[in-house]
């Protein structure tokens, strides 16, 4: 299931996969990055994802993510998908996404496309970017319901995110995620990376992604 | 070279600006200017005209009836791309033209744009017109226009889209259905045309809830 950087990735029957890398991506060997990557029209693999705070990239494939594909989609469900998403993105360029360890339970985006800021500290992640960006789509990737919240890590991993962006952060936005870091419920980039391989249309229920997640986990290297 | 002709309405009288250029490269000014007659027949070209709210478009050799089209477009084969950049001014045109309400002018627009998805379905573009019909919705919705997204919904004749452009025209306004009345009978056409084309509707529209939950979801409200 998870293809090597060495790889091309959405060179064969999929066009879309979800991307993964370690610290070679995120300067943190216990920190995993995710992407979304499609095949432009011109058959060429490129990234989408929320690299950072305030920071949506749209770049080439670049070889430095293992890789796992979608299976269970249409080709023509895919590539819309991967237009729309990329036309999308285009509007957050002016809006720019606050990432956030908390996710809000409403809706991401507004109807005209942008990032709804609620100034209460919620944001995206990498990983929440795209089970965001699928959900508008039609295509909800997770059950959210089923996560559970406040798993062993977690606020260890919180605390070190807002340490590593708390100078990009405005200080309620800190504060805020500060406050909620002992009652989180996180998406990881592992979990949400193996939802391709195993969506069939139904949202995923977290008891069905995280043996799987933490297989693909054991086989990325930090 | 793609050609936009483009008909404004003063009262009663007519006028057209129109450029053709066909294939070969060869350039014929306003055709219909002043007296309204049949465009010129091309056997290269692909005829597209909005007539109150309505569309129609014409294979090449046939040439379109007179229908006192609002605004026509004209493509020749291969040129997809320059076809695309050619809708784009030509709603620069149209919002040109002199329309006496905004309303009029909203649903002439809508309808010029899903002429040229059709044109682009019916000459295999499917993935182009599928990008088109997305971003006439998104350009809708960036400018919280719902009555013109609701009305490409509305107006969007499914039987000439490719299964392409149906997901693109469903799905890129799935987020925002609550405010769109039209959303479920969009969506319960294309489910239908899906199904009638041969293809598996459960299959393109994954993630979605089944038309027959819409259905019945929308008649119990």
């Amino acid at each position: 299931m998870l293809q090597p950087p060495s790889s091309t990735p959405v060179a064969n029957q999929s066009s879309i996969a979800i991307g993964i890398a370690g610290s070679c991506i995120s300067g943190n060997k216990n920190q995993k990055h995710v992407t979304l990557i499609y095949r432009n029209p011109e058959g060429y693999p490129w990234l989408l994802h929320l690299a950072s705070h305030m920071l949506l990239k749209h770049e080439k494939w670049n070889g430095s993510y293992h890789w796992i594909e979608f299976s269970g989609l249409d080709v023509e469900v895919e590539e819309s998908f991967a237009d729309w998403a990329v036309m999308v993105a285009s509007a957050e360029l002016s809006t720019p996404i606050p990432y956030s360890v908390v996710l809000s339970p409403d809706r991401n985006f507004a109807t005209d496309g942008h990032y709804i800021d609620r100034k209460d500290g919620s944001g995206l992640t990498c990983a929440t970017f795209l089970v965001a960006l699928f959900s508008d789509f039609g295509l909800p990737l997770v059950n959210q319901l089923s996560w559970p919240k406040s798993r062993p890590g977690d606020a260890q991993w919180a605390l070190k995110i807002l340490e590593m962006l708390r100078a990009r952060f405005t200080l309620p936005h800190y504060l805020e995620q500060l406050r909620q870091v002992y009652v989180l419920k996180r998406f990881r980039p592992e979990e949400v990376s193996v939802t391709g391989a195993l969506y069939k249309g139904e949202p995923l229920h977290f008891d069905v992604v995280d043996p799987v997640a933490q297989q693909c986990l054991a086989q990325v290297p930090r | 070279m793609p050609t936009i002709a483009t008909k404004t309405s003063n009262g009663q009288s007519w006028y057209f600006a129109a450029k053709i250029n066909s294939e070969e490269g060869n350039t014929q000014q306003s055709p219909w200017q002043g007296n309204p007659s049949l465009p010129r027949k091309d056997s290269r070209t692909t005829w597209a005209a909005v007539s109150g709210g309505e569309s129609s478009s014409w294979a090449p050799d046939s040439g379109p009836a007179w229908h006192s089209p609002a605004y026509c477009i004209v493509s020749s084969a291969s040129t997809a791309f320059s076809f695309y950049e050619a809708a784009v001014l030509q709603i620069q045109a149209i919002q040109n033209a002199g329309f006496s309400t905004s309303i009029e002018a909203g649903v002439a627009a809508v309808s010029a744009e899903l002429s040229a998805v059709y044109v682009l379905d019916e000459r295999g573009h499917n993935r182009l017109a599928a990008q088109k019909i997305m971003l006439l919705i998104e350009s809708k919705l960036r400018k919280n226009a719902l009555v013109d997204a609701n009305r490409v919904l509305t107006d969007a004749d499914v039987s000439k889209l490719s299964s392409r452009s149906m997901i693109g025209l469903i799905r890129s306004t799935f987020r925002v259905k609550k405010q769109l009345p039209a959303w479920d009978k969009a969506y319960s056409k294309s489910w239908q045309q899906v199904r009638d084309s041969g293809k598996n509707p459960e299959t393109l529209f994954i993630g979605l809830p089944r038309a027959e939950e819409v259905k019945v979801a929308t008649a119990a409200k």
